[in-house]
């Protein structure tokens, strides 16, 4: 135990006196979720702001209900609604005025809609390419109106058909505006940023303790370490050892960064905690098996880098993934996703527990790769 | 540290150790005693650093047993280790931390408390000559200290076997000498030394007795009194040639009283009975041969000529 301890110790000695782990681990992903931020939504703000017009060339009884019931969303969920003249040009408005999206109810919305065995309601939706993500919540209010407007139509035909007398649903209801950020429904953009740049980030600095394995084969060290009277098995685990402190040190060093700059709730800190300790184990277990694997540090750098971003832009890091489908189950085998669903549950929780389910997925994945990486890096303590 | 000089402390028996189709310890016995310096001469890919991996356990071999200070060396074992102080080929120090901080390290490493490394290290400072710049991150060290660091490192914890494994590779001359002077210190002290070289001048100076190890046999040994003797009264003779070098040498093959011819890059060496005397006609050869010739030094019998001798090899080859 004393040999893992004096190696682990040497080992942080020299990792903190090397500014790359500043650089890397705490530095990098905090200019990086700043910038993502600023990008992309509204830091701090705590809410996604999106602002749509509409543009009503019908002019019908029925649009004019609809465009009431849209303009009516003005203000709520960080919704602004503007109300355009009916012949102006989407795209021209979109280019001058920078809405995110414009809603285009078309000119023969009416009577479609209330024609005798009329279609089902289709209102046009112009995005701006710069703004996808706003542009996606503006498609989900349209989604929302023409499926409460067909259900509308139906009942009505059907109790025409059926004689009875019903009352004219209003539009808007139904419409949800909660979940704008399809990935979560608690953390805003700038603390899911932060939180995906620190889950991503802690894979790199995590190799500052495997891959000096290969670093002291390379420079000779190691022979001096095999000579030594200690048990191979601790300088492997001190390699683990020092990868898991690291990246524990560094990835609380940005959660709390956030809380303080960007003014992000993480929710009751044990949790968080717990998070963030499954998420290092994770990311010591599979940068192992690469730094057990490759034969030169240079080598398990580039492939871990690899692997690192991979992950990340599968597991969410970037962009909020569904968990739906392919896509999805590929997403829940990254610790990403869980760590980041996990921040998202904590966020709107009154008890850390909440994380126990993202916590044991997890652990089975550091479990599984943790076992052949301990198994790789033991066949590394060779001369 | 009390040692009784002529006491056994290291014996290696039998000793195998292939890799692949190679066999790079081919039966590899010895023993070194109490305060004696056992060499292990060869040239480069002869076996020495594989027989010093397996006696510092290290590696483990294939057959045959390594005892040090009355425990069995294995690699998975710990038993033995602290009697040995292992001095690798390569610069195995970190460059981030200052020479203090490396010692204090391995100190810590092989058990020894605070209380008494911190005397230690002060003496091993003073020993390699780094007591002034014990502070300084050994990446700012040149050559020369970075290999005396290296040796300290080795001795660090009073081992009662040193191995060192060609430690003056890419030494200037003061530092090598400096190295030299330590290693003879260290044995005048009782310690057991095993010193690999491919340097006939340091094995001559340092070693009581002399292995002559070659594609993984130990072929020879002795004292140097003993393997010179082995080879009678021929002289050494190299003679720098410039043209066809392997040409030359094969001219000389089968002149009477040659015994043995190598070629080295820019030079023949000669191994003959009486060379004084067969000189002019192995000139007289050479010249036939087309080739010109440079400085003659004529040598009396030494380990490279046993060498030589033994294998019909140059050490430097």
């Amino acid at each position: 135990m004393s040999a893992v301890v004096t190696i682990t110790a040497k080992d942080l000695k020299e990792r903190l006196r090397d500014k790359s782990f500043f650089l890397l681990g705490i530095l990098t992903p905090l200019v990086l979720a700043f910038v993502l931020d600023l990008v992309m939504g509204d830091l701090g703000e705590g809410q996604l702001e999106v602002d749509i017009a509409v543009v009503d060339a019908d002019g019908s009884v029925v649009s004019s209900q609809l465009r009431a019931g849209i303009a009516g969303l003005d203000g709520e969920g960080g919704l602004e609604v503007t109300v355009l003249d009916a012949d102006a040009d989407p795209d021209a408005v979109i280019d001058a005025d920078g809405y995110d999206a414009v809603i285009v109810i078309p000119d023969d919305f009416g009577d479609r809609v209330t024609a005798d065995g009329g279609s089902a309601p289709e209102l046009g939706l112009v995005e701006n390419p710069d703004r996808p993500v706003q542009a996606g919540v503006a498609e989900s209010i349209v989604v929302g109106f023409t499926t409460n407007i067909e259900r509308a139509r139906l009942l009505a035909r059907a109790a025409d058909e059926l004689g009875l007398d019903v009352a004219p649903v209003p539009p808007a209801t139904g419409i949800e505006l909660d979940r704008v950020w399809p990935g979560g429904e608690g953390l805003d953009t700038g603390a899911r940023m932060m939180a995906g740049m620190a889950v991503m980030f802690v894979f790199f600095t995590v190799q500052f303790g495997v891959t000096t394995l290969l670093d002291e084969k390379k420079s000779g060290t190691l022979t001096r370490l095999l000579a030594a009277p200690i048990r191979r098995d601790s300088i492997t685990a001190a390699k683990g050892a020092v990868s898991f402190l690291l990246g524990v040190l560094a990835t609380m060093i940005l959660m709390v960064t956030g809380t303080l700059l960007m003014g992000a709730d993480w929710g009751p800190w044990l949790g968080v905690s717990a998070l963030v300790v499954s998420a290092v184990l994770t990311a010591v277990a599979l940068m192992a098996i690469v730094a057990g694997i490759a034969k030169t540090s240079e080598g398990a750098s580039a492939a871990q880098a690899i692997i690192a971003v991979g992950l990340a832009m599968l597991g969410g890091s970037w962009f909020p993934v569904s968990g739906e489908g392919l896509m999805g189950l590929l997403a829940k085998m990254t610790p990403h996703y869980w760590f980041l669903n996990g921040l998202e549950d904590l966020t709107d929780a009154t008890t850390w527990t909440v994380v126990g389910r993202p916590v044991l997925a997890m652990a089975v994945i550091a479990v599984v790769a943790g076992v052949p990486a301990a198994v790789l890096l033991r066949r590394r303590l060779r001369p | 540290m009390t040692v009784i000089p002529g006491t056994r402390l290291a014996e290696a028996s039998g000793l195998h150790k292939t890799f692949g189709d190679i066999h790079a310890v081919n039966d590899v016995s010895l023993h070194i005693d109490a305060g004696e310096t056992y060499g292990l001469l060869g040239p480069n890919g002869a076996g020495k650093t594989t027989t010093i991996s397996i006696l510092a356990g290290l590696l483990e071999a294939d057959e045959g047993t390594v005892m040090v200070a009355g425990e069995r060396i294995r690699p998975r074992s710990t038993r033995g280790r602290a009697a040995i102080g292992l001095v690798p080929q390569d610069l195995a120090i970190y460059p981030d931390l200052t020479a203090e901080e490396n010692l204090k390290f391995f100190a810590a490493l092989y058990g020894m408390s605070r209380r008494d490394s911190a005397p230690r290290i002060a003496e091993v400072l003073d020993v390699i000559g780094l007591t002034d710049r014990r502070k300084d991150r050994t990446s700012k060290y040149s050559g020369g200290m970075k290999r005396r660091l290296n040796i300290g490192i080795g001795l660090l914890h009073s081992p009662r076997l040193l191995i060192l494994d060609e430690p003056t590779v890419g030494v200037d001359p003061q530092s090598r000498n400096a190295i030299l002077e330590s290693v003879e210190t260290l044995s005048g002290e009782g310690m057991a030394v095993l010193y690999t070289t491919h340097y006939m001048e340091e094995a001559e100076r340092l070693c009581d007795r002399i292995g002559i190890i070659d594609s993984g046999r130990v072929i020879a040994e002795g004292t140097r009194a003993e393997l010179t003797a082995s080879i009678g009264e021929q002289e050494r003779i190299r003679i720098e040639v410039t043209g066809q070098v392997a040409d030359a040498a094969s001219r000389l093959r089968g002149l009477d009283g040659v015994t043995d011819v190598a070629a080295e890059d820019d030079a023949v060496v000669v191994l003959a009975d009486d060379g004084s005397a067969r000189l002019s006609a192995i000139i007289e050869r050479l010249a036939g041969a087309g080739a010109q010739i440079g400085s003659i030094d004529l040598a009396r019998p030494d380990l490279e000529a046993v060498f030589l001798h033994l294998t019909g090899k140059a050490l430097r080859e």
